[in-house]
């Protein structure tokens, strides 16, 4: 193990799997003896919203406010909870980071460059991880797992939802964040993987590229 | 990057549409005297009959809760501490400061986006960055500097309330500091440096902030009826004397 350790972000859409594999590669490192951390942003140790309360709700037309809003949780969320770990040697992962966000941004008409130059002054991640899914099947997950939709995750705010009902409006909105997450791939910037085969499969990908991603720093 | 015209909408983003409002900020350090010129001003216009608005460092509703917790807790780095009053400032950009221009308002804000940059410039972020930050939100018309020195600033807030805060004397980047005064006194010295700089790169209007409020206040008036036209600035200076208190 490296003296220092490694950030591995999972990036994708509601219901693409990304907790749910960050939660088996931690335990297919621990139990090959090497020291992995789990961080999902917004948990409970997150000071920007306090215990028992919910982050602000922005009015429809808001845009720049709701996007600093996020880029502020995860600059915390790196800084108190993810930095210490990666400090320490360990690899930490984080379900979801900049790209996820940059892709929300896109989708909702930020200026691109803009919010691209403004989340640059985040950590990038050592391994990011996009599970490109099926919006059909990311929904499919999210009602099995018994979650009520969300707005921000049906582009409420920026008209998704007009006339389609909420399943309509999370597969409209949610082809168009997976559009933005496909312009923010390229070489060296974002692995991409199927997050719709077997998670199995999928879990011995993502294993992979951050043992390789291990070897590389020695 | 951020266009020298004043009062040109800089690349802002997301795209708005531009009215004929005017925007007016005041900066300085704590202390300066800046909320007592911003409101008489505000106050002058109101009187004049003026469609005009004024807005507040550190007001919006929806982030207070973050903030305070953050400044409460002592949990704000540097970058967060930017980020999240990024945030409280694009909050009342959206919401007040832009559909008032977009009315043809004046805007009156006790400080702007300078106090962003100067702050967290100060605490070691990367001044380019900050520019970017900001660049969704336009350059003012006119940019009041009440210019002080950080002995004076700290004089005077001492003379109303019992310490100094824990983020004004920026004990969160100087964490050995013993004396919260003389911590102030180098943090906001640094500040004003920044302010010095800003004041070339985006024209400042530099006020002498030691000098009597009436004679800052006309100086003021002045400036601001050449921008927005149809005011009288003589005839109300007199109002202004004596009725705050610094």
């Amino acid at each position: 193990m490296s003296a220092m350790g490694l950030l591995v972000t999972l990036e994708g859409g509601p219901g693409s799997g990304t907790a749910e594999q960050a939660l088996l590669l931690r335990q297919s490192l621990d139990g090959e003896g090497v020291p992995a951390d789990f961080v999902q942003p917004g948990g409970e140790d997150a000071w920007l919203v306090p215990d028992g309360q919910r982050a602000p709700e922005w009015p429809p037309a808001s845009r720049v406010a709701p996007f600093l809003f996020a880029v502020t949780h995860l600059a915390d969320t790196w800084h108190h909870l993810a930095a210490p770990g990666v400090a320490a040697g360990s690899i930490v992962i984080l379900d979801r980071y900049r790209t996820t966000l940059l892709a929300h941004a896109r989708a909702r008409k930020l200026d691109a460059e803009w919010a691209a130059a403004t989340v640059a002054v985040l950590r990038p991640a050592d391994v990011a991880i996009y599970l490109r899914s099926d919006p059909v099947r990311q929904l499919d997950r999210l009602l099995r797992a018994g979650q009520a939709l969300r707005g921000w995750q049906v582009g409420i705010d920026v008209g998704a939802a007009r006339g389609t009902g909420f399943a309509g409006a999370f597969r409209a909105y949610q082809s168009t964040v997976s559009r933005q997450f496909d312009a923010l791939a390229g070489p060296g910037r974002l692995l991409v993987l199927d997050g719709d085969c077997d998670p199995a499969v999928l879990q011995r990908q993502i294993h992979d590229a951050v043992i390789t991603a291990l070897e590389a720093v020695g | 990057m951020i266009a020298s015209e004043k009062g040109e909408r800089r690349d802002m983003r997301p795209p708005v549409r531009r009215g004929s409002g005017r925007l007016i900020a005041f900066e300085g350090m704590d202390g300066s005297g800046k909320s007592t010129q911003s409101r008489l001003l505000f106050r002058w216009l109101q009187a004049q009959g003026a469609a005009v608005a004024q807005t507040a460092w550190n007001s919006s509703p929806l982030v207070a809760p973050a903030i305070h917790r953050g400044k409460s807790t002592r949990s704000l780095v540097p970058l967060t501490f930017s980020l999240v009053h990024a945030c409280d400032f694009a909050d009342r950009f959206e919401r007040i400061i832009l559909p008032h221009l977009e009315a043809g308002h004046t805007v009156v804000a006790d400080r702007y986006v300078f106090t962003g940059m100067a702050r967290d410039a100060a605490r070691g972020v990367d001044p380019a960055w900050l520019r970017q930050l900001y660049d969704f939100a336009p350059l003012p018309h006119l940019t009041f500097y009440c210019a002080i020195e950080p002995e004076v600033a700290v004089q005077r807030l001492l003379s109303g309330r019992p310490r100094i805060k824990y983020y004004e004397a920026g004990l969160d980047v100087d964490p050995q500091a013993v004396d919260r005064r003389r911590a102030f006194v180098r943090f906001q010295g640094r500040i004003a440096d920044e302010y010095g700089r800003m004041a070339k790169e985006f024209g400042f209007v530099t006020l002498d902030a030691t000098r009597p409020l009436a004679e800052q206040q006309r100086d003021v008036r002045e400036a601001v009826a050449d921008v927005l036209g149809g005011l009288d600035a003589s005839a109300l200076v007199a109002s202004g004397r004596g009725t705050e208190e610094q």
